[in-house]
């Protein structure tokens, strides 16, 4: 396969940007139907969450577990259905063999029938390809709203 | 040709896969454009779809019962002067034998004069697809829109 996909200041392979566009359909749907298995199974036994909407860093399959487990509870109690949607997907090889990745990601909250733009977010990660198997080793989610805000306090 | 793909199940071509998600992008392109017809027929005369839009969401419906309801929905937005659009993304194709399952996220905007650009829904989608020819064509459609509330029976991707 000699296609390459033209991302930031270098190139992938189009088989590797496919393959990542399907790494994370496949993981975000595992998140919003509620698997936590699945999504956790998506990290590397020692990987990180970091998003300035946590106080620490998550890291560790246990704490992801638990991260998710209770973001899916909450939604279950406000009797909500999420949807993360992954735009803009960019990918730039990283030293070592792994990927960066640089997402656009809105999350949309559907509540008594309306659906709304909860969040604006940006996600970054290294990715890791484990025996044919894409794994988040470290992730950090910027939430913009948050960031807005934290920007507008320090003016 | 090296498979790609998600970590679960069988996976398709990178051919497959961008073929696929072009197939996607021109049938909602022809709905959008409001050529009900062409979007009518990447559906097998025989297929059926699952949604609360047009039955309970548990019952696939049949083609022939679907179609008038459908070319009915349309010329309804129509008259209103609504346009729609029929935004997806993150797909998962998985291959089962000679049919390929897909999943895939939607986001339903609408617009007119009025009230000018509204998210009306988010959405899950998953079909069962068969190859036809050069093209694809859809088996079954479930529909599971968000704002209507998750569908009766869980999505189970029938495949006949």
């Amino acid at each position: 396969m000699s296609q390459r996909v033209q991302t930031a200041n270098t190139t992938v392979s189009a088989e590797i940007y496919s393959r990542i566009d399907q790494f994370y359909a496949v993981q975000m749907q595992a998140l919003d139907d509620g698997d936590i298995a699945a999504w956790v199974d998506t990290f590397t036994e020692d990987g990180v969450f970091v998003s300035n909407g946590l106080p620490d860093p998550v890291e560790g399959r246990e704490g992801l577990t638990a991260l998710g487990s209770g973001a899916v509870a909450r939604l279950d109690e406000q009797g909500a259905i999420r949807r993360h949607f992954v735009f803009n997907v960019i990918v730039e090889p990283a030293p070592g063999g792994s990927l960066w990745t640089t997402c656009y990601v809105p999350v949309f909250d559907t509540i008594d029938g309306v659906t709304t733009l909860t969040t604006s977010t940006v996600m970054r990660d290294e990715l890791l390809d484990l025996d044919g198997r894409l794994l988040v080793r470290y992730r950090t989610v910027t939430r913009d709203d948050l960031l807005a805000k934290s920007k507008a306090g320090s003016a | 040709m090296t498979p790609v793909g998600s970590h679960r199940g069988d996976t398709v071509s990178l051919d497959t896969y961008y073929e696929l998600r072009r197939f996607y992008l021109d049938q909602l392109d022809a709905r959008d454009r409001g050529d009900t017809q062409v979007w009518l027929d990447v559906f097998d005369d025989d297929a059926t779809i699952t949604t609360k839009v047009i039955g309970d969401g548990s019952t696939p419906v049949k083609k022939s019962d679907f179609v008038p309801q459908v070319w009915k929905l349309d010329a309804s937005f129509h008259e209103k002067g609504i346009q729609r659009r029929h935004c997806v993304q993150s797909f998962t194709f998985t291959k089962r034998d000679d049919l390929v399952v897909s999943r895939f996220y939607g986001l339903f905007l609408v617009i007119d004069a009025e009230r000018g650009s509204c998210l009306q829904s988010a959405a899950m989608i998953s079909d069962v697809l068969r190859r036809h020819g050069t093209t694809w064509r859809v088996m079954s459609r479930e529909i599971e829109r968000d704002d209507l509330g998750r569908n009766a029976a869980p999505q189970n991707v029938p495949l006949g």
